[in-house]
């Protein structure tokens, strides 16, 4: 089954890509981030996907991580294809199914004149969704080949302030507790023969039930911790001394070199395109470049 | 050193000083146990030595405290950091790092220190509290001993020279309770580490102090040598605390000098411990006369149960509870107690064998469906509490469950756990014991046939833990808990089930049960003093009264 | 079985060669000749009193070698003729072909009635000489006449290019593609340009219905007026690719007897089109008259607004990597303020927003989208806004300071980051916008300055997160190019990002005030 915790916990292995620096692997996911969204192509959107995807095979995850992703690129793909067989608006465009009908008293009023799912729409939803499962994909590899803490210490590095990497591994540490203590209070909610899934006020009654308990223990907790900290010279001194350094490997650098160039050449082509598209400058020399831009990117 | 002259604080908003007068010299190298009834003002002497009050409090402090000569008020927190190590009851609340090692980095780290001096302080720290093989361990995977030895490794990574504990050890079982007071006792030994612990389980670590400081009200009652303490024993009762049973019994006997272990109480008695050992039960001979006292309310039949598919944390368990029976659960963390706890309520369903709640079979059927019938009260009594007053706490079950006039039901469980002058507040904000009480009365407005209690002792105060139990007594009612407290359980269970990985160990009465000592062993529990006494004599009694009567 | 089949197939094939070939040079086999009166027209022709018409004669030699033709045409004597009607050429080749326009009017004060012309044809083709006639038929018909057959049943706008409403627009208006031509020139460099390169905005459709007994030729056509002046708007039509886009922006039917025929036009505009109201008006004409069958006047509306999005996303941008770039550069400073326990308690409820919020909406998310389909933001919300805004509230009713809405959506988006791998660049914009437009109207609405009001917080949070709902949609519109109907924004906005949120933060001043007598 997959349940919360086969999302939200690292698979510790020793594979090339457990030992990437935790930075690179930060820069990469931006650099990823900002291709993605420069890219229009289908095709090398495509590529790019199952790149990323193949990145899953030398980490060796397991079965049910591998099911989760599944399952949640499949969530995601189906949704954004379905919101845009909704609202897709270029021309032209086929109905071929009507959710709601323009004559339908009030939500035919509501939605302006009905919800028809367009064909296009299904297929541009499916190209656009490609950017978002990238990432997802990616964020993914890269979160559960790390260790939270790792992933920190590489944010520390770079140049994220220390009390608010501190405030992020509390968060982190308390996740597991916190989800522990939620399930107690729907558990004791159930005991008292409150049936918690009632829509609207019923959902909501519920929530304030279960965050009640849940954030008064947060609030005891602050204090205790807090005082644990200070007590160990939180923040006496403005800077501080770390154990664990990193390092990065020439592969890690290669990484980093690779993604990033990659990410600052596609997006210089694209504005070069552009910008010969919408007739700001063109230069002959740029033809193959030009070429390439459409073609590919 | 620490040296308290007269210390008198109250918090803000209230209008009764918490800190009467107190006067308090503790010499380096000291082992001080401060102890007292709830509310007597430990904690807050304890927020005292390292500056949280006044630093972080408030309220209105006169009086100095002195630190290795500084003066708290004078300095800052950070500094007195340095010169006080701070451990807490519950180390869930001061752990907040994902890994061991960093938890123990972090105040060197803090101090900026070199990563070569942050690293040997880091393996010091670990080795002193014999946590060094657990470096690189996840902190959310160690047990409640190790977690609170790594609060104190990390406390010592800062070279304090007072280590200061809140009740260390009411959370854990009583082998991490053990382990962390051995790891104590050796600090204060081999480093010289001054020691101020507060704590109430007085019975349990009573041996390994050399200074007991009463407190009652706001005042120090008492402040002896731990050799000399009990011969105020008439105090010690009066304000409700837990003596050693040696102690009690010696006392009883008319003895001047007061045991503090079973070796010398045996020594002073002229006999040798284990050198005479009564045969031992049979696992099927425990007497238990309790068996055919009424319907089965809980029939289990071979059940197997696990979180994930290969590990198994029930493992064929078969037992029959019957109404009017209270069944103490009892057994290592990890035994399976409180996944069988579960089960008796519905939340969770055997993945083989049946569960059958007062003749129903779970499998088919949600917890709602038995919530009228069965009450559980979680661990964390918190938990149990969202409503926006007592009384709407208590009353939401039996109007969830659509009972006849909910009110006089609340009302009458409002009564019964004596919380009726408390039912406008809000629960979350009432005090530990009235939040436990407000749970368990939350729980018994349905009137339950059968009320489940899971680990009811940890953290709570002796007293509190008594008017619940003695209500339930009181009211004959059919009751399962897990606990880790030998002595709750021998006086309040009529049945003892020991359950060691996902197996019933022994089932029978207390008295039976107690007598096995290699059962015990197995599941890390502890005959009481008095037991093992008349053990080594030879003799079959089982409480102090008992011995007391054959002596 | 096989063989006789094929065979049957070869006869069938080769028949149509042998029948050709038996005929040989028969006069319809050597050349073609076709008469419309008036053009288009082809059986018998619809004119109205006082029209301009052209009558189109053709012929096309189906012989090699020179073809000599003369064509005689016959118009009825009470028409004016503008052309010479006997008209002599040569044809050359197989193929070769001649026609003319003969252009003629029909007088206003002609006799209505149906009038005969004829044709003749007269053909010299080596020894042979062939004559062939041709007769066809024009009916004259008075405009009144016209009136009562022709009429225009609807006028759908927007419509797509077959003139079938669009009903996910709104009706009766013109969304226009860009307002501002600095806009559009950044949006196509940021290579976000629509990717229409004409300026064609819309379709409108024309419903035409014929009453009478005979086919009529049409002219169906719009324009937009000034809605004060009347005045024709000339940036609805301007000049595509050097020609005017009157010259096709309308349409020349032939609309049967008793039919009715739908007529998509296109619409187009120039950037230096303003939004506001106009009058569309769609025009019937019988072919060869100026004269208006029928008319229709409709109020239309022209929406400019897909540049907002723009400007909202580099505002946002620029927002939001100016706020993170204070934040990093004096962030000892900003920490500082803070006690260490609120630090923890912040980064708490930061777990426990993560924990209520984001770990179960990974799930219920698209899981909604798939069950509820567009409406799942009504219960998405019960996530994302009334639970978010009481834990954000109840944070900062027990912290009553400016900064801890940024640090507990900082904590969460790094969370998210760190537990997911949600390092998206959208997130981190929409957090930050979040972040920044909420501190400043709590702020005003005096919350994190102690004042705690559930009205005034309820209203800032719903204001707030209503702006903030519109600005990570128009991220997600431009950064990954999605689209979102208005109705769905406006619902989303209203209903998730004022009422739900407003809902939040009441219940979290509540739980706060709660929350607040554990502290003490």
């Amino acid at each position: 089954m997959i349940r919360a915790r086969s999302i939200s916990e690292p698979t510790i292995k020793d594979t090339i890509i457990h030992r990437m620096d935790p930075r690179a692997k930060i820069i990469m996911l931006v650099a990823v981030s900002f291709i993605v969204v420069a890219l229009d192509n289908p095709e090398t959107m495509l590529i790019l996907f199952l790149t990323v995807l193949g990145g899953f095979i030398p980490a060796k995850m397991p079965l049910i991580k591998l099911k989760t992703l599944g399952f949640l690129l499949l969530l995601l793909i189906w949704g954004t294809m379905y919101s845009q067989a909704l609202f897709y608006s270029q021309l032209p465009r086929t109905v071929i199914f009507t959710i709601i009908s323009p004559d339908l008293p009030f939500l035919g009023w509501f939605t302006h004149g009905g919800l028809f799912i367009y064909k296009e729409g299904i297929h541009y939803g499916a190209v656009q969704a490609l950017r978002s499962a990238t990432v997802l994909s990616l964020g993914l590899l890269m979160g559960w080949t790390t260790d939270p803490r790792d992933m920190l210490n590489g944010l520390v590095r770079l140049k994220i302030p220390y009390s608010v990497a501190f405030m992020v591994v509390t968060a982190v540490r308390f996740l597991p507790i916190v989800i522990a203590e939620v399930a107690t209070v729907v558990a004791v909610q159930r005991l008292k023969g409150f049936k918690p899934t009632k829509f609207g006020y019923g959902m909501i009654k519920t929530a304030l039930g279960i965050l009640t308990p849940t954030l008064a223990n947060c609030v005891r907790r602050a204090g205790v911790l807090a005082v644990s900290i200070e007590s160990r010279a939180f923040r006496a001194n403005p800077t501080r001394t770390y154990l664990k350094e990193l390092r990065c490997s020439n592969f890690d650098i290669a990484i980093i070199t690779i993604t990033v160039s990659l990410a600052i050449a596609i997006i210089s082509v694209k504005i070069l395109f552009n910008l010969y598209t919408s007739e700001v400058y063109y230069s002959t020399y740029l033809r193959e470049i030009y070429a390439f831009a459409r073609w590919y990117l | 050193m620490i040296v308290i002259e007269d210390l008198w604080y109250t918090y803000p908003g209230r209008n009764e000083p918490t800190l009467r007068g107190i006067d308090l010299t503790i010499e380096e190298g000291e082992f001080v146990l401060i102890t007292g009834p709830t509310g007597c003002g430990k904690s807050t002497l304890l927020k005292m030595l390292n500056g949280i009050i006044p630093h972080e409090s408030g309220g209105e402090m006169t009086g100095k405290v002195n630190i290795n000569d500084v003066n708290t008020a004078d300095s800052c927190m950070m500094d007195l950091a340095q010169l006080t190590g701070l451990v807490f009851q519950n180390p869930d609340d001061q752990i907040f790092s994902t890994v061991v090692e960093d938890e123990i980095a972090f105040g060197p780290e803090n101090l900026c220190f070199s990563k070569s001096e942050i690293d040997r302080r880091v393996l010091d720290s670990l080795e002193m509290v014999g946590m060094s093989d657990h470096r690189y361990a996840q902190t959310s995977k160690l047990s409640g001993g190790q977690k609170q030895r790594i609060c104190i490794a990390s406390m010592l990574a800062m070279m304090p020279g007072i280590l200061v504990l809140d009740e260390p050890i009411s959370q854990l079982d009583p082998k991490g309770a053990a382990d962390v007071m051995h790891t104590i006792r050796e600090l204060n030994r081999k480093l010289d580490l001054t020691i101020v612990l507060v704590e109430h389980r007085l019975h349990e670590i009573a041996h390994l102090v050399d200074r007991i400081v009463v407190m009652d009200e706001g005042k120090i009652v008492l402040d002896a040598p731990i050799s000399k303490a009990f011969e105020h024993i008439g105090l010690f009762h009066s304000l409700g605390l837990r003596i050693p049973e040696t102690v009690e019994l010696f006392h009883r006997l008319g003895y001047d000098r007061l045991p503090l272990l079973v070796d010398d109480a045996l020594d002073m008695l002229g006999k040798q411990s284990g050198c005479n050992t009564v045969p031992l039960y049979e696992s099927s001979d425990y007497p238990n006369e309790q068996c055919n006292r009424g319907d089965p309310v809980i029939s289990i039949t071979d059940v197997w149960f696990g979180y994930e598919k290969d590990t198994m944390v029930l493992k064929g368990i078969d037992l029959d509870i019957h109404e009017g029976e209270r069944v103490a659960l009892m057994g290592t963390n990890g035994s399976g107690k409180s996944t069988l706890l579960l089960h008796l309520s519905a939340m969770l369903k055997p993945d083989k064998g049946s569960v059958e709640i007062m003749g129903i079979d779970t499998g088919s059927k949600g917890p709602y469906s038995f919530a009228s019938k069965v009450g559980l009260v979680f661990q964390n009594p918190d938990l149990m509490l969202f409503c926006d007053s007592v009384e709407e706490e208590v009353r939401f079950a039996p109007s969830n469950l659509g009972l006849e006039d909910p009110v006089q039901m609340a009302g009458n469980a409002l009564e019964s756990m004596s919380i009726l002058d408390l039912r406008l507040d809000p629960p979350q904000a009432l005090s530990r014991g009235q939040r436990l009480r407000t749970a368990v009365a939350s729980v018994l407005s349905v009137q339950p046939k059968l009320m489940l209690l899971d680990e009811p002792t940890t953290g709570q105060d002796k007293l509190h833990i008594e008017q619940m139990m003695e209500h339930f007594v009181k009211n004959d009612n059919t009751l399962v808990f897990c606990t880790h407290d030998v002595e709750t359980a021998i006086r309040y269970a009529t049945r003892i089930v020991v359950m060691n990985e996902g197996t019933v160990l022994a089932d029978g009465d207390s008295r039976g049960v107690f007598k096995d000592v290699e059962v015990l062993e197995r599941a890390s529990l502890k005959q009481p003093c008095a037991m093992q006494i008349a053990r080594s004599l030879g003799l079959d009694a089982f409480c102090v009264d008992e011995l007391v009567e054959i002596l | 079985m096989k063989p006789i089949l094929l065979a049957l197939v070869l006869v069938l094939l080769t028949l149509p060669l042998s029948t050709a070939q038996d005929v040989g040079f028969a006069p319809e086999e050597m050349f073609s000749f076709s008469v419309q009166v008036p053009y288009g027209a082809k059986e018998g022709g619809l004119a109205v009193q006082g029209s301009n018409l052209s009558a189109y004669l053709f012929v096309e030699s189906f012989q090699h070698g020179d073809m000599d033709v003369r064509v005689h045409l016959d118009l009825p004597d009470e028409f004016e003729v503008k052309d010479e009607t006997v008209q002599m050429f040569r044809l050359h080749t197989e193929y070769d072909d001649w026609y003319r326009f003969i252009d003629f009017h029909v007088p206003p004060d002609v006799p209505c009635g149906i009038y005969t012309i004829n044709t003749t044809a007269y053909i010299d083709f080596g020894d042979q000489h062939e004559i062939i006639e041709r007769k066809t038929t024009l009916r004259v018909a008075s405009k009144n006449e016209i009136s009562d057959m022709i009429s225009i049943v609807s006028v759908v706008i927007p419509s797509d290019e077959d003139g079938v409403g669009d009903p996910s627009r709104p009706e009766n208006s013109i969304i226009l593609q860009e307002a501002s031509p600095f806009i559009n020139k950044i949006k196509k460099i940021a290579g976000m340009g629509d990717s229409n390169e004409d300026v064609r905005v819309s379709y409108v459709g024309v419903e035409i219905e014929n009453n009478g007994d005979e086919a009529v030729p049409l002219i169906v056509s719009y324009e937009i007026l000034d809605i004060k002046t009347m005045q024709e708007i000339g940036e609805f039509k301007p000049t595509l690719m050097g020609m005017s886009s009157k010259t096709f922006s309308y349409s020349n039917i032939i609309l049967p007897a008793r039919s009715s025929k739908v007529v998509g036009l296109p619409i187009y505009t120039t950037d230096s089109v303003m939004g506001g109201e106009y009058l569309l008006r769609a025009r019937v004409t019988v072919t060869g008259s100026n004269w208006d069958a029928a008319t229709s006047d409709n109020k239309i509306t022209a929406i400019s607004r897909n540049w907002t999005s723009v400007v909202v996303s580099l505002v946002a941008f620029f927002l939001s990597i100016t706020t993170i770039g204070i934040f990093v550069s004096r962030s000892n400073e900003i920490m500082n303020s803070f006690k260490t326990r609120h630090l923890v308690m912040i980064s708490l409820f930061g777990t426990a927003s993560f924990a209520a919020v984001n770990i179960p909406m990974t799930f219920l998310w698209e899981i909604s989208h798939a069950v509820f389909g567009p409406f799942s933001f009504l219960f998405t919300g019960i996530f994302y806004e009334v639970i978010l805004y009481m834990l954000i509230v109840a944070a900062v009713v027990l912290i009553p300071k400016p900064g801890v809405v940024f640090l507990l959506l900082m904590v969460r988006y790094l969370l998210n980051g760190i537990v997911l791998g949600h390092f998206n660049p959208v997130f981190l914009l929409s957090y930050s916008v979040n972040a920044i437009i909420l501190e400043i109207m709590l702020y005003a609405a005096g919350t994190t300055r102690g004042n705690m009001d559930k009205l005034k917080t309820g209203l800032a949070c719903g204001v707030a997160d209503a702006i903030s709902q519109y600005v990570s949609f128009s991220l997600w519109m431009v950064l990954y190019r999605l689209f979102y109907s208005d109705w769905y924004l406006k619902a989303n906005i209203l209903i998730d990002g004022f009422i739900y949120t407003f809902i939040g933060a009441w219940l979290g001043i509540k739980l706060g005030s709660k929350l607040k007598k554990v502290v003490e």
